[in-house]
């Protein structure tokens, strides 16, 4: 219904996501008389019927959008019953199994469906997945979950242990995809259920101990071209910051003050540039201050978000104009770049960003401070026609 | 036509380690791998995945792949008591030695146990520097490779190791995570500005098997422009039929034009069927208009939508290539396509008997021939105003900004915008302007670090060198403007 192609407008039972700001997410399911409720009040379910995906929906304090569901949505705001896979794995996944609209895959264990939803997504309408978990509960709700989200026709839930009893397929797969405790266990089983013609496989795991016995086993088995890899996201909080400039007392240049660069202003970096930096600068302090509370989990880009919704994350009286809506009223580049900026002297500024105020005002992307680390181990491997 | 089997015409992917080519199937025409010359003839018939070697200029079938270095440093080491003396006896064998022996049909186990007994160091090495060794050498003297089919992974993979100034940098990772985010599936409206050749038209397509539908924006002003990359990955005609391409030279009068006659997005039809996935929709609209002419799409730079004759497109396309080479300076034996059109323009043996798929697309040229370029980019304004995108991917040289400014108007709400670049700072632009202008949530820059591991019993640790260039993706997602 709604997680293999896009719909419109949002009908009674299908599952939306709720975007109030960056990181704040809600995945629900409509029924008609239930409410949900948010930080900005109570949402009934059935004001969203008929709205269209993308909607912004007015709260008792605030907003927040109505999101068509993805499958990197859902993964971001699925009950979780095991560890699951995010996006970034998810996607190398994918791309080096070469999935496809029709490929077959063999996936276990079915753990949150994270991965599962991924998979349907890409090898639909006319490829299959078979997923295999020994929990009973966990391979009940995944196959609950797939009836609710439109896509039960693209996948068979078995609720097996796949190390003990095998998958039971003979040659149907162009891929098999595992994260297990144990997955060697699970590899000869998984070979079988490759197709006779070859195919891919995938092995996850979070120890490299558990790569290492897999991949002695995989090439007993007669796999080939082995890669293991690590792939980790990093995200870049993109925000204008700036560094005061250090007083060095009396220029012996005539008339330089501070950064002794003399190249002159660049077109990249125009003033109406300049004068968005300013704006952004501004708020960015004003969200400062609001950040200065004690705020326990935000952590990265959580300032610029604010900004793109400040009217709701500083709903306590900083008027911020730059939110979702406003920022497209606003005045032409043209306008803006009339605007009054005070500079040092015109020549004190620089290729990658301005001098304002004793400060060297730039845009830049922030690592975050914490990022995960470690997800797990990707190991692919080929089978060939023998 | 099992499409299992290679066949005469088919575009295939030879695989020797990290070395990978792309060649042409043509009956005897000469290919170069590794220096070595030979022909695919004998290569027909087989099955893709098949393992093929070349002895003595001719393709075989290998039966058994040879030792592993596991096995030879084994062996070796028995080898090793007992021929001491001939490794004492300090001789080397020349390369000429080598050649003789591979010609006098010595096994291939047996050649590269004679360069092992004949090198002198060898036994000095630890058992791990000789297993390195030992496969080096295998990869120098023996020509094993295996014959796959092209698809996005194999193609990036040999663009990014060869030639990656062709295709931005773009790495296989970051192609996969373009395809995920920008929620790229079966049935569904895809705009995109591709700078690589077509390797990420080739990539969209490939994740949509021939239902939905693909408008790609290109430089300039003429109907397509030369992408051959994404003739390497020999879709057959129901894939590249979903593909229609816009001048991104006309884009801002064609807005305009949309703007005039719409009160902007309220009377643009929305066509996001959800049951009829299934169901190419390819050109039901246009039908009604084109008389039954159903190949109107300008596909390939190879179905040139201008040239009249296959061998004419195949030579533009021939000049385009060599010029882009020439331009970047760059290997020219990026793929091995080079070598493969420099003797088809001598032999022109394209007029020879021809398989099943030239045939059709030799025919659907024809066809699409009869269209002139104005047509074409008629039917694709018909196919945007029709439907509005459900994502739109930028993979581009250009600076994103102008082009993203320029088409986000015609995504829909709720769907994501997917911008890659080489570079951070543009992305950032971007972000930057995109979020002042508004209409978008969520926003992410991201880059990936991606580490490779060497996973041997007893030597397992991370691959010594590392590929720190990921670039960088910019992804959100469209909310319904008011
Ligand atoms: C980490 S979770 C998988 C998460 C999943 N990849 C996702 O993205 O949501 C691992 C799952 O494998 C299941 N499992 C472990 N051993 C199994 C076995 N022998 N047979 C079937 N399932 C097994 C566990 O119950 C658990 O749910």
């Amino acid at each position: 219904m709604s997680f293999v192609g896009y719909k419109k407008c949002v009908e009674a039972g299908d599952t939306v996501i709720l975007f109030l700001r960056y990181g704040h997410m809600h995945a629900i399911r409509v029924k008609e008389g239930q409410t949900f409720q948010t930080k900005y009040g109570a949402l009934r379910h059935s004001d969203l019927i008929g709205c269209e995906y993308g909607s912004k929906i007015v709260c008792p304090r605030g907003y927040l959008f109505i999101l068509h569901p993805t499958p990197e949505l859902w993964t971001q705001n699925l009950p979780h019953r095991t560890q699951i896979l995010y996006s970034t794995d998810i996607s190398t996944v994918t791309y080096q199994l070469d999935l496809k609209p029709g490929s077959v895959v063999v996936e276990s264990g079915t753990g949150s469906a994270s991965l599962s939803h991924a998979i349907i997504r890409t090898i639909a309408p006319t490829g299959h997945l078979h997923t295999f978990e020994f929990h009973e509960q966990r391979a009940e709700k995944a196959a609950e979950e797939f009836e609710e989200h439109g896509i039960s026709q693209f996948v068979t839930v078995k609720h097996r242990d796949v190390c003990q009893k095998g998958f039971g397929l003979d040659h149907v797969a162009d891929a098999v995809f595992l994260d297990l405790p144990v997955p060697w266990n699970a590899l000869s089983s998984a070979k079988q259920a490759l197709k006779k013609e070859g195919g891919r496989l995938c092995s996850f795991s979070p120890c490299i101990e558990q790569v290492q016995k897999t991949c002695e086993i995989l090439r007993i088995m007669g796999f080939e071209e082995l890669y293991t890899i690590e792939c980790l996201v990093r995200e870049f909080d993109v925000r204008t910051s700036s560094m005061p400039i250090v007083d060095l007392g009396q220029s012996p240049d005539v008339g330089q003050v501070g950064n002794q660069s003399a190249a002159p202003m660049k077109d990249n970096l125009g003033q109406a540039d300049a004068s968005k930096m300013e704006d952004t600068t501004d708020s960015l302090k004003k969200n400062e201050q609001t950040d200065a509370e004690p705020q326990t989990k935000k952590v990265k880009t959580e300032q610029s978000e604010a900004m793109e919704m400040g009217d709701i994350a500083d709903s306590k009286g900083n008027k911020n104009k730059i939110d979702a809506d406003s920022a497209s009223k606003k005045p032409e580049s043209a306008d803006a770049g009339k605007r009054k900026i005070t500079f040092l002297p015109a020549s004190a500024s620089d290729l990658l960003g301005k001098i304002d105020n004793r400060n060297f005002v730039f845009k830049t992307g922030v690592a975050p401070s914490q990022m995960p680390g470690h997800t797990g181990y990707l190991t692919f491997a080929s089978l060939y026609p023998i | 036509m099992n499409g299992n089997i290679i066949s005469e015409g088919d575009y295939v992917v030879l695989k020797k380690e990290k070395n990978i080519k792309v060649f042409r199937v043509h009956r005897q025409r000469d290919v170069f791998m590794d220096k070595v010359r030979f022909t695919l003839d004998a290569a027909v018939g087989h099955p893709y995945g098949t393992m093929f070697e070349v002895k003595n200029g001719k393709l075989l079938k290998l039966e058994r792949i040879s030792l592993t270095e596991e096995e030879v440093t084994k062996k070796v080491a028995g080898v090793d008591n007992r021929d001491l003396h001939d490794l004492d006896s300090n001789q080397m064998l020349s390369q000429d030695d080598i050649e003789e022996m591979k010609k006098s049909g010595e096994s291939r186990e047996r050649i590269i146990e004679q360069i092992v007994e004949h090198s002198v160091t060898f036994e000095k090495k630890t058992e791990y520097a000789q297993a390195k060794y030992i496969k080096k050498k295998k990869l120098k003297h023996l020509m094993e490779f295996r014959i796959v089919k092209p698809n996005a992974r194999h193609l990036c993979e040999m663009y990014f190791n060869k030639s990656p100034a062709k295709i931005c940098h773009l790495r296989g990772d970051s192609l996969g995570q373009i395809l995920t985010y920008g929620n790229v599936k079966s049935g569904m409206t895809v705009g995109l500005v591709d700078s690589c050749q077509g390797l990420v038209i080739g990539a969209v397509l490939e994740r949509m098997q021939g239902s939905g539908k693909v408008v790609s924006f290109h430089p300039g002003s003429g109907s397509t422009t030369p992408r051959p990359i994404l003739d390497m990955y020999d879709f057959p005609p129901d894939v590249t039929e979903m593909l229609h391409n816009f001048p991104l030279q006309q884009i801002n009068s064609f807005r305009l034009e949309t703007r005039s006659s719409q009160p902007v997005s309220g009377s643009v039809q929305q066509v996001h069927s959800v049951s009829d996935t299934s169901i190419p929709e390819t050109g039901t609209m246009v039908d009604e208009n084109t008389i039954g002419d159903k190949t109107m799409v300008p596909n390939t730079n190879e179905h040139n939508a201008t040239a009249l004759d296959n061998d004419d497109a195949e030579i533009n396309t021939k000049t385009e290539l060599n010029d882009s080479k020439d331009a970047e300076g760059a290997p020219d034996d990026a793929c091995g396509l080079r070598q493969d059109s420099t003797v088809s323009d001598t032999t022109m043996d394209d007029s020879g008997p021809l398989s099943n798929l030239d045939n059709k697309r030799k025919r659907k040229n024809r066809k699409a021939g009869g269209k002139s370029e104005a047509e074409h980019i008629e039917d694709t304004k018909k196919v945007l105003l029709e439907n509005k995108l459900d994502c739109l991917i930028i993979a581009s040289k250009f600076h994103p900004t102008p082009i993203v400014m320029a088409l986000i108007d015609f995504l829909a709400p709720s769907r994501p915008l997917v911008v890659y670049s080489q570079y951070k700072e543009p992305l950032m632009d971007c972000y930057t302007q995109v979020r002042e202008k508004g209409g978008f949530i969520n926003f992410h820059l991201t880059e990936t670090w991606l580490r490779q591991y060497q996973v041997l019993p007893q030597r397992t640790h991370p691959v010594i060198q590392m590929c720190g260039a990921s670039g960088y993706l910019f992804v959100c997602c469209s909310i319904k403007q008011t």
